[in-house]
């Protein structure tokens, strides 16, 4: 009893142990070839070795009695008749025989032991480890009639090695269903996910994979051509993936969860969503000044009739598409262009994503040379401001636009019939010469027209000055005359020597004036005199 | 484990089954061992045997769960989803079993502000594999969630279970956005130029009214209100801009102001001179609060509120369209690029713009007094001059000029000075009739008489 009582606690022990070990060491694939025989041992160590169970069996050692109430003789009588109990070497090998061979069955079943070929020998040769383990255990079988026990006792032997491997299968098929993320409408669904799932512990799956941000990314290392099981791929909602088998395009798949069949991989992601590229040309206009301008393309591959919306998400549809026939051409449409590139990738494709951009600058580069740099600035046609004789600009077109307008439809052209959809595009941004010249030159000019301007301004200044020069000057002769002659007429009073009288005011108003200094100065020396003597003749008596 | 703890029944279901197994193979041991096949001696120590036998059963079991739940299907999805040991023995737990069905509720995605909260102390493998955990939604924001490849659902705010599997595949924040935006153009005279823009938007709800207070103490029940179909427009419609890098996927926001909004306020601005925007006279007259009625107006440049007017309303039309309300576009000057027009030679331009204004203001009065002044000698000296020049022509012809003449000479000159300037015309016809009456009062009441001679005779 105490044996058993050690077994049991070296039993719990060593699963401690052991199991510390396996979780500190996960299965990896190295990269190199595992052949079967590994595969299976590393299958069976990683998976089911924490079992151990040949350790609960060392308990039965001595507890399956010999049936002395059924032989009714004692075991001492009964030995000497030639019966004998039951040994415990049968009692061992048994333990660890017949869940060995549960396990190996399921490994076979899983794929583990994978026939070389789909021929019948092939096949009969990766299920002969289970064929060898079964057919050991039923020679054990085999010599049992040699031996005196319970047939019920032993069957309860039988259940305690029997359940618990078969329990341990069961649940692994069922937790595997729960774990592994794969669409319900798969075929087969449930053997690949075991297959799949059995796949990482033999340290030799084949790779899953995830898209993420538009690129592949392997989760589980494998190889693809003769690893365990099914790949396993995902994707975004927006993606689909090309896959290749070696030497082909096989298939394209997503977007969606799946696995991936022997020697597939991912080749290519497409992006279902809207793109848009953008880049700078340099181009010659008509007048020969080269100019850079923004290129832009905005494009999807073409979604078909249907589109996302609460009903589809509701029957869980995929992201639309219109049919895969657009996707190979696009695919295989893609161009090998060194130009910019290294000599160690100058033998790479430019991607799908390239194709509509590289239609728009080659057409821009074409459409350029047709303006010249004042026009591709200009708006026409629009408007006739009368007064100023120029376009209204708000009725006017771009020429950019235009041009853009001109591009779009080429790309369509071009373009739409490998299954793009083109959504927008052309000339995005500002059109600059490359030259800084030539702005410096129309800033200059812009400089110039404004000196002008302020010229112009200057000069209606001095015109309103002389205007007002002349207006002050009629104002100050009104002035005096008017003061000449209100004061004439307020002293002409006495009408008998009025005419005398006048005569003298007013020679006197003029020499008045002219003894003033700054007049003075203006009138000739003989002035002041000759008014003198006049005023001298006007004197009266 | 309490089964009624979790939500899926096959923590249950598994545990009722080994339960079973385990009673059956107990009771079938003690039957068999005991009952049909009585112990010869020591039966208390048979039955401790038969114990140990039970317990080494139970034991088993127990290790083929732990097994798979615990190590098995951990390091699948450790490795599957690059998760840490413990989330992954959660994640393989709770996927199996369901959820806890007692609080707090774990694990659990907070998404507030627009964006996925990876770092939350309740996260787990959320971020990375999705469900089964919890959403937590705040107020400001909505979701659309994706499932093994493809989209699930649209999630408003709130406190959701997500599905096994099931992604946070894109946030939209429901608050209001406001962006700024340097939209560079060139002129139609081909000069760089650039203008700043402000834009205010927000997801398009579906009633507006929703919003109302009932109460005044009472909140509204969704204060961003939202469509769900509009959600799903907003998400699906961005532009993936590259296959790498920051920035690479432009999103609602990006695509309304980096496309929509600098497409159209570029193709508007392109279409006007610099000098519809920018007349540095104008803004350095205005900018001093000097604009002089006396100085000649510089020129208004364009109003650019009428293109913002413009702008705003075609960005809020082809908003709307992508289900997005824009409540105001603001543009700010418009002015050319440094590199091409500098600072510098802006305000030295402005500053030589306003001297000649600021000089021309200061002077004016000076020289409306000099001008009043030297004019007024002028006149004088015109005046004095041709009364000089008849006084002398009468002076050549005789010694003896009569008063009369020298008056008529006087008048003449008058008239000379009248028919020169219309002003001194209007002012003689205002004197004409006072000055008219004094000569013909000369004239009727006493002969024409000499000057010297009639003294004389």
């Amino acid at each position: 009893m105490l044996l058993r009582f050690l077994v049991l606690v070296v039993y719990v022990a060593a699963f401690v142990v052991l199991r510390t070990y396996l979780r500190d060491h996960p299965p990896r694939f190295e990269g190199q070839h595992v052949y079967e025989r590994q595969r299976l041992k590393h299958a069976l160590v990683r998976m089911f070795g924490l079992l151990l169970w040949p350790l609960p069996g060392l308990i039965w050692i001595g507890m399956m009695q010999f049936p002395t109430w059924i032989v009714g003789m004692s075991e001492v009588e009964a030995r000497s008749a030639g019966m004998l109990p039951l040994p415990a070497t049968i009692i061992v090998i048994l333990s660890l025989l017949i869940p060995l061979d549960i396990f190996i069955v399921f490994f076979t079943v899983v794929g583990v032991l994978k026939p070389y070929s789909e021929s019948a020998v092939s096949k009969l040769f990766s299920w002969l480890p289970a064929i060898f383990s079964v057919f050991f255990t039923l020679l054990i079988f085999l010599t049992l009639p040699r031996y005196t026990f319970s047939f019920w006792q032993f069957m309860v032997f039988l259940a305690f090695v029997t359940f618990p491997p078969i329990l341990a299968i069961l649940f692994l098929v069922w937790v595997a269903s729960c774990v592994v993320p794969i669409a319900p409408d798969q075929p087969r669904r449930l053997l690949h996910i075991v297959q799949y799932f059995t796949g990482l512990f033999t340290t030799f799956p084949k790779p899953s994979w995830i898209v993420e941000d538009g690129e592949t990314k392997v989760r589980i290392k494998g190889n693809a051509f003769y690893g365990v099981g099914p790949g396993w791929l995902m994707t975004e909602p927006e993606n689909l993936v090309v896959l290749k088998d070696g030497t082909k395009i096989k298939r394209i798949v997503g977007p969606g969860v799946l696995f991936t069949e022997p020697a597939e991989s991912p080749h290519q992601v497409i992006d279902l969503r809207n793109q848009i590229r953008l880049t700078r040309i340099n181009a010659r206009t008509q007048d020969g000044i080269e100019v850079n301008l923004p290129i832009s393309s905005l494009f999807r591959v073409n979604p078909g009739y249907k589109t996302i919306t609460l009903e589809s998400l509701a029957n869980q549809e995929p992201w639309p598409y219109r049919n895969k026939r657009d996707i190979y051409e696009i695919v295989f449409h893609e161009e090998v262009d060194p130009t910019g590139k290294t000599p160690l990738e100058a033998h790479q494709v430019r991607l799908w994503d390239d194709i509509p951009l590289k239609a728009a600058i080659n057409r821009v580069k074409q459409v350029i040379p047709e303006y010249s740099l004042e026009q591709l600035y200009s708006i026409a046609p629009g408007t006739i401001d009368p007064k100023t004789g120029k376009v209204i600009p708000e009725t006017g077109d771009l020429t950019r636009p235009r041009i853009a307008a001109r591009v779009r439809e080429t790309v369509k052209a071009t373009v739409e019939p490998l299954g793009f959809q083109i959504l927008g595009g052309g000339i995005g941004n500002k059109i600059v010469p490359t030259n800084p010249e030539v702005v410096k030159q129309r800033v200059e000019a812009w400089k110039a027209s404004w000196i002008s301007k302020v010229r112009d301004w200057q000069t209606e200044a001095q015109v309103q000055n002389l205007k007002d020069f002349s207006r002050i000057r009629s104002d100050a002769r009104v002035e005096l005359l008017s003061e000449i002659l209100q004061q004439t007429a307020m002293k002409l009073e006495d009408r008998e020597n009025a005419g005398r009288y006048l005569a003298h005011h007013l020679l006197e108003n003029l020499l008045h004036l002219a003894r003033n200094s700054q007049v003075r100065e203006l009138l000739p020396e003989t002035a002041l005199p000759t008014l003198t003597q006049f005023q001298e003749l006007t004197k009266g008596e | 484990m309490q089964s009624e703890e979790y939500e899926s029944p096959n923590l249950t279901l598994l545990s009722t089954i080994v339960m079973i197994a385990f009673l059956a193979f107990t009771v079938a041991l003690v039957v068999i061992f005991y009952f049909f096949s009585p112990p010869a001696e020591h039966a208390g120590r048979y039955l401790l045997n038969l114990f140990l036998i039970s317990a080494a059963f139970g034991t088993y079991l127990a290790i083929v769960i732990f097994t798979v739940l615990y190590l098995l299907a951990p390091q699948f999805l450790e490795q599957l989803y690059d998760l840490s040991r413990e989330d992954a023995q959660q994640l393989s737990f709770y996927l199996f079993a369901g959820l806890p069905d007692d609080v707090p509720r774990r694990p659990l995605l907070r998404i507030q502000e627009g964006q996925t909260l990876h770092d939350g102390p309740l996260v787990m493998y959320m971020d990375k594999v999705g469900g089964p955990g919890y959403f937590s939604i705040a107020h400001d924001s909505a979701v659309v969630t994706g499932k093994l490849g493809k989209l699930r659902r649209v999630l408003g705010p709130g406190f959701y279970r997500a599905e096994s599997f099931e992604k946070i595949w894109d946030v939209i924040d429901l608050r209001p956005q406001r962006r700024s935006l340097h939209v560079e153009f060139m002129t139609t005279d081909g000069i760089p130029a650039y203008c700043d823009v402000e834009i205010r938007f927000q997801v398009a709800g579906p009633d507006r009214a929703d919003l109302s207070y009932p109460h005044e103490e009472n909140a509204p029940p969704q204060p961003y209100p939202f469509d769900p179909a509009v959600i799903l427009k907003l998400a699906t419609a961005k532009y993936v801009k590259s296959h790498e890098g920051a920035g690479r996927v432009l999103d609602w926001r990006s695509g309304l102001v980096n496309g929509l909004l600098d497409g159209i306020l570029r193709d508007t601005l392109e279409k006007y001179s610099l000098d519809h925007f920018f007349n540095p006279r104008y803004w350095a007259l205005l900018s001093k609060g000097a604009i002089d009625k006396a100085s000649p107006p510089p020129e208004k440049p364009v109003a650019l509120l009428e293109i913002q007017a413009r702008v705003e309303e075609a960005v809020k039309r082809m908003a709307a369209d992508r289900g997005i309300v824009v409540d105001m576009v603001q543009l700010g000057p418009v002015l050319p690029e440094e590199e091409a027009i500098s600072r510098q030679w802006l305000e030295f331009w402005q500053a030589k713009a306003q001297r000649p204004v600021t000089v021309y203001n200061l002077s004016e009065d000076a020289r409306r007094r000099q001008m009043l002044e030297k004019t007024s000698v002028d006149a004088q000296v015109e005046l004095v001059t041709s009364m000089l020049s008849k006084l002398q022509d009468l002076d050549a012809q005789k010694s003896d000029v009569p008063a009369q003449l020298i008056v008529m000479s006087f008048m003449d000159v008058l008239r000379t000075m009248s028919d020169r300037d219309p002003a001194v015309q209007l002012l003689m016809y205002q004197q004409a009739e006072s000055l008219m009456r004094i000569i013909n009062a000369i004239q009727r009441d006493k002969p024409p008489f000499a000057i010297g001679a009639s003294s004389s005779a």
